[in-house]
């Protein structure tokens, strides 16, 4: 054996020629090959000889040697082919229906999730790759935060200390809206944004009118967008028109075209920002503007970023030790940090979650999930398709006989059946487009994302999209193809049918991640609500029901006419329906300032920081929020001094009794503030549940630095008209801004606008998961049933009851669905588990979740089983009996 | 005449195919050919031409002569027809008739 072995050729080049090679020739060269490799044997090792043998079989590769393959395999798409394939799906209607749809269905929620994708992931692809923007890890002893702005003197600094930086432009958007007159008519804006001069040029702007080397050069400039031009000044030319705000004049330089939605910024009006004193002041330490960077070709982004340390020391650190009172490096060395970064802008929107941006990030998170999702539902939808192609396979059975006989071979089957799996991909790729087209528009809105269709038309879509046609349709009529074309054409033909055991395990198998699929979604969404409901309903520290906050309360003070603030208030208060009023600084939901506290006598290092409301004597009742201890503002005291604090602020400063006691605040001029704690309030959340609680402090209006900008209006009941009253209040003592008012409910509810539209994509995508999944049930259960109809029939004759026979036949489906929950819930606990630590505030996962979607799925999954068995089950047996 | 001009290349195997006869298939023919004109040619290209020149009738090819070194597969004797023996004969004819216009002198004196 061992002789016989070391003079034979190797047998797999051999095999490759006989694939290869055609049969009029194998003797013939394969006897010269061997001829050769016997005579190479004498004079070479094995090993060589062996090597020229492959060598020798390969160049046989020649056009006359080749076999011919015939022409059926050369065009698969032949018209008879085509013909039939049409036939059958006519034939078939329900079948076809099923089967297209549930495809056409799975091609949609993959389109639409497409969109989705490729919208948020092309925020910001117009803009230059060499601009980054700066920012900060500010890191303190107890905290970390990270803030897109940095300190206004860096940038032109930076400019001058790096020649790798070819030029900086910075902006700052303020908090509050600014009034705008232009004739006669007010307007309110929101989106006015304080800019370099070398603005324009370092992010994208497409000109409209205007220089944007020098638009913004002129204090008294701004530069509008096109909707806003249009806004002001209807057809008119803009340039050059006046745009009153408050009080100043300003002439507009430049009309700049919408700026794209698919970006970090956003503006309406840009103005100079060296028109703003505070700008001009030197600062090295208050994070005030966002600041762009743009680099020289080839700068390493990481090498500079590495001599940020050296360069804010430079600069910082004789502000830093002003203030604090200790050495730079000490404190450093204490657990505080100014980590300057750079980032490209392109990675702001997805990559990125810095606090104030000008715009809410994006959650890479979740385009992965969705995109995850997308293709576990074409995976399913395929295999639907498979299943159903395989089911009605059984009853072409005879057609599959018949054309064996006839002399058909294996490959014409095959490509026969892929024909009619690709046709139907196609027709499902069309009604899915279709369908695509007719529900963005409702899905845009449910997403909040501006998509349109004409995403599609792109070289790299079409390409995918005809890709996935051949894909899908090649995936999903291979194995109904080769499956269907091995039938014996004998067995076939006298009515018996192969039941191969691998093929149900694998259509089981592909049941199985079906249903773990749409358990997975059921469950992920129904934790996604209930995290939603304990965040809308959370108890917050205070009553946000029927609170009216008016904005831009300081018009009211006319002139500094600070008296009028009490006039307005006696006014509002003597409405009908108004519980009470208050004036604050700031309500739950807005930006809250920073406070350094430190108690007196102990550590000077020892400092806090905390966030400080200024408040009225009157906000406590108004917001419903409760006193521990001590009291409230009040008329009866001078309250300049006295300041409010909550429990955890309290806590961490570790006062026991802490009524009475002196706390300090320390500020940038160097000159402590020394307050007395006069009362303690529970905690209550001013920000929204992503994050924990802060320490707060609350001073009085007229104390040190006290100012205000709201007034909270508690109503009672949810009463139209007390807004318009309110209104009316509002312009007998305003004359010019505009009254603007909002609820606070509805103010906090915007905090879990991007859950509660992720929740309800969820939702969607859950319920078309589920769908195709019942359709795939469906088609499988008729293959199986189809396969045991005499069975049943035998069955029914010897007394089986219709219960009987449907417990037996979803017994089989109702294991599988079982196998299904078993593997997807402790996946998607521990998913959600993740996604729920996204927030502060969650709620536990609870069992029951996995057990309502267990529950769910094979109830659906029955119900499925049933529709087909019923049928079965209440034929006649005769009907399935006589034909043997 | 143009259409049975043939190459030196298969010009050599129908010559050692006239050789060769009885026992005139791919793999002596390849040993011919390493060891009078000492070049190696691969079976693939041997076969090729005899493939082509039998489709052009210059040679004509019988099944035969099992051996067991051959794995006891039948090869294909090729002989070379009048045609193919006229091919040949030609490009002698011319040949020769080149060679007589040359004078060794005259290459000579041309150094």
């Amino acid at each position: 054996m061992k002789d016989a072995n070391k003079t034979n050729p190797p047998r797999l080049a051999k095999k490759i020629f006989r694939w290869f090679a055609s049969e009029a020739w194998h003797d013939e060269i394969l006897g010269d090959l061997e001829e050769q490799y016997s005579d190479y044997l004498h004079q070479h090792k094995k090993w060589l000889a062996d090597l020229i043998f492959y060598y020798e079989t390969i160049l046989f590769l020649r056009p006359h040697i080749i076999k011919k393959r015939t022409k059926t395999r050369k065009v698969m798409l032949t018209r008879n082919n085509i013909k039939i394939s049409y036939r059958n799906l006519v034939k078939n209607k329900t079948y076809s229906l099923i089967n297209i749809l549930g495809l056409a269905l799975g091609l949609t929620t993959c389109l639409l999730i497409y969109l989705y994708v490729n919208y948020d992931t092309s925020y910001d692809d117009f803009q230059d790759e060499n601009t980054y923007r700066m920012w900060i890890n500010r890191v303190y002893p107890e905290r970390e935060v990270n803030y897109p702005f940095v300190p206004h003197s860096f940038g032109p600094q930076l400019v001058e200390d790096f020649p790798e930086i070819e030029a900086q432009g910075r902006c700052f958007k303020p908090f509050n809206p600014t009034t705008v007159k232009v004739g006669d008519n007010y307007y309110i804006e929101n989106n006015l944004i304080f800019a370099d001069s070398t603005f324009l040029t370092i992010l994208d702007f497409e000109m409209i009118q205007g220089n944007r080397e020098t638009a913004l050069n002129d204090p008294n400039s701004v530069v509008i967008n096109q909707a806003t031009a249009n806004k002001l000044f209807g057809t008119e030319s803009a340039l050059g028109k006046s745009i009153e705000f408050s009080g100043s004049s300003k002439k507009v330089s430049g009309v700049v075209a919408d700026y794209p939605a698919n970006s970090h910024f956003s503006f309406d009006y840009l103005t100079a920002m060296h028109q703003l004193p505070f700008f001009n002041q030197i600062n090295w330490v208050g994070f005030s503007a966002m600041t762009y960077l743009r680099l020289s070709d080839g700068t390493n982004p990481i090498s500079l970023e590495n001599k940020f340390p050296a360069f804010v020391k430079k600069y910082a650190e004789g502000p830093i030790q002003k203030r604090n009172g200790i050495s730079y490096d000490e404190y450093i060395k204490s657990g505080n940090g100014y980590n300057y970064h750079l980032q490209k802008v392109k990675d702001i929107h997805l990559k990125s979650n810095l606090e104030n941006e000008l715009k809410a990030n994006g959650n890479l998170n979740y385009i992965y999930i969705f995109s995850a999702i997308a293709i576990f539902i074409l995976i399913i939808a395929c295999i639907n398709f498979m299943n159903l192609s395989t089911a009605k396979s059984t009853e072409r059975g005879k057609e599959v006989g018949i054309r064996k006989v006839l002399g058909s071979e294996k490959k014409q089957l095959v490509s026969q059946f892929l024909t009619e799996s690709i046709i139907l991909t196609l027709i499902s790729m069309i009604i899915a487009l279709v369908a695509t087209y007719l529900l963005l528009p409702e899905f845009a809105n449910l997403a909040e994302r501006p998509l349109s269709i004409i995403q599609l038309i792109n070289p790299a879509s079409i390409t995918a999209m005809i890709l996935i046609v051949l894909v899908t349709g090649l995936l999903a009529g291979l194995y109904p193809a080769i499956f269907i074309s091995s039938f014996k054409p004998l067995a076939v033909l006298k009515g018996k049918f192969k039941n191969s055991k691998t093929g149900s395990n694998l259509r089981n198998g592909l049941v199985v991640l079906q249903f773990a699929i749409s358990i997975a979604l059921i469950s992920a969404t129904m934790i996604v609500f209930s995290q939603m409901d304990y965040l809308l309903n959370k108890p917050i520290g205070f009553n946000k029901e029927n609170v009216i906050v008016i904005e831009n309360i300081n018009e009211i003070a006319t002139n500094q006419d600070i008296s009028r603030f009490e006039t307005f208030k006696t006014e509002i208060n003597k409405l009908p329906n108004i519980i009470s009023s208050g004036y604050t600084s700031n309500m739950p939901g807005d930006q809250v300032a920073d406070f350094v506290a430190r108690v007196p006598g102990t550590d000077q290092k020892e400092s806090m920081i905390m966030r400080r409301m200024i408040f009225d004597d009157q906000i406590q009742q108004t917001l419903d929020i409760k006193l521990l201890d001590g009291r409230f503002f009040s008329r009866n005291f001078n309250d300049s001094l006295s300041i409010i604090m909550n429990r955890s602020a309290i806590e961490k400063l570790g006062l026991t009794n802490p009524i009475g006691r002196k706390i300090q605040e320390i500020n940038a001029n160097n000159e402590p503030i020394e307050y007395t704690i006069v009362g303690v309030v529970d905690d209550f959340h001013f920000q929204s549940l992503h994050v924990d609680l802060k320490p707060a402090a609350f001073t009085y209006l007229n104390g040190p630095n006290g100012f205000i900008s709201k007034m909270a209006v508690k109503i009672d009941g949810s009463d139209q008209g007390a807004i318009q009253q309110l209104e009316n209040t509002w312009n007998n003592f305003v004359a010019g801004t505009p009254f603007k008012s909002y609820y606070l409910k509805t103010n906090m509810e915007q905090f879990y606008k991007a859950e509660k539209a992720t929740g309800k994509i969820f939702g969607v995508f859950t319920f078309l998961a589920i769908l195709i999944a019942c359709i795939g049930l469906l088609g499988l259960s008729a293959f199986i049933i189809n396969q045991r109809v005499k069975e049943i029939g035998v069955r029914k004759v010897l007394g089986a009851s219709i219960f009987q026979l449907l417990t037996l036949l979803s017994k089989d489906f109702v294991k599988l669905i079982a196998i299904s929950a078993v593997i997807s819930i402790p996946a998607s606990y521990l998913l959600m588990s993740r996604w729920l630590e996204n927030f502060a505030y969650s709620i536990e996962i609870n069992w029951s979740v996995f057990v309502i979607a267990g529950l769910a799925a094979i109830t659906i999954g029955i119900t499925v089983v049933c529709l087909q068995t019923v049928k079965a089950a209440i034929s006649n047996p005769i009907d399935s009996l006589r034909d043997e | 005449m143009e259409k049975d001009s043939i190459s030196s290349q298969e010009e050599v195997i129908l010559l050692l195919v006239g050789n060769l006869q009885p026992n005139a298939y791919a793999y002596t023919l390849k040993n011919e050919l390493k060891e009078q004109l000492n070049r190696n040619v691969s079976l693939a290209s041997i076969h090729t031409i005899l493939y082509r020149m039998e489709k052009h009738g210059f040679l004509k090819s019988s099944m035969g002569g099992v051996s067991s070194s051959r794995g006891g597969r039948s090869k294909r004797l090729y002989q070379l027809t009048s045609k193919g023996f006229t091919v040949v004969a030609e490009i002698r004819l011319v040949r020769n008739n080149l060679w007589d216009g040359i004078s060794p002198n005259q290459f000579l004196t041309s150094f």
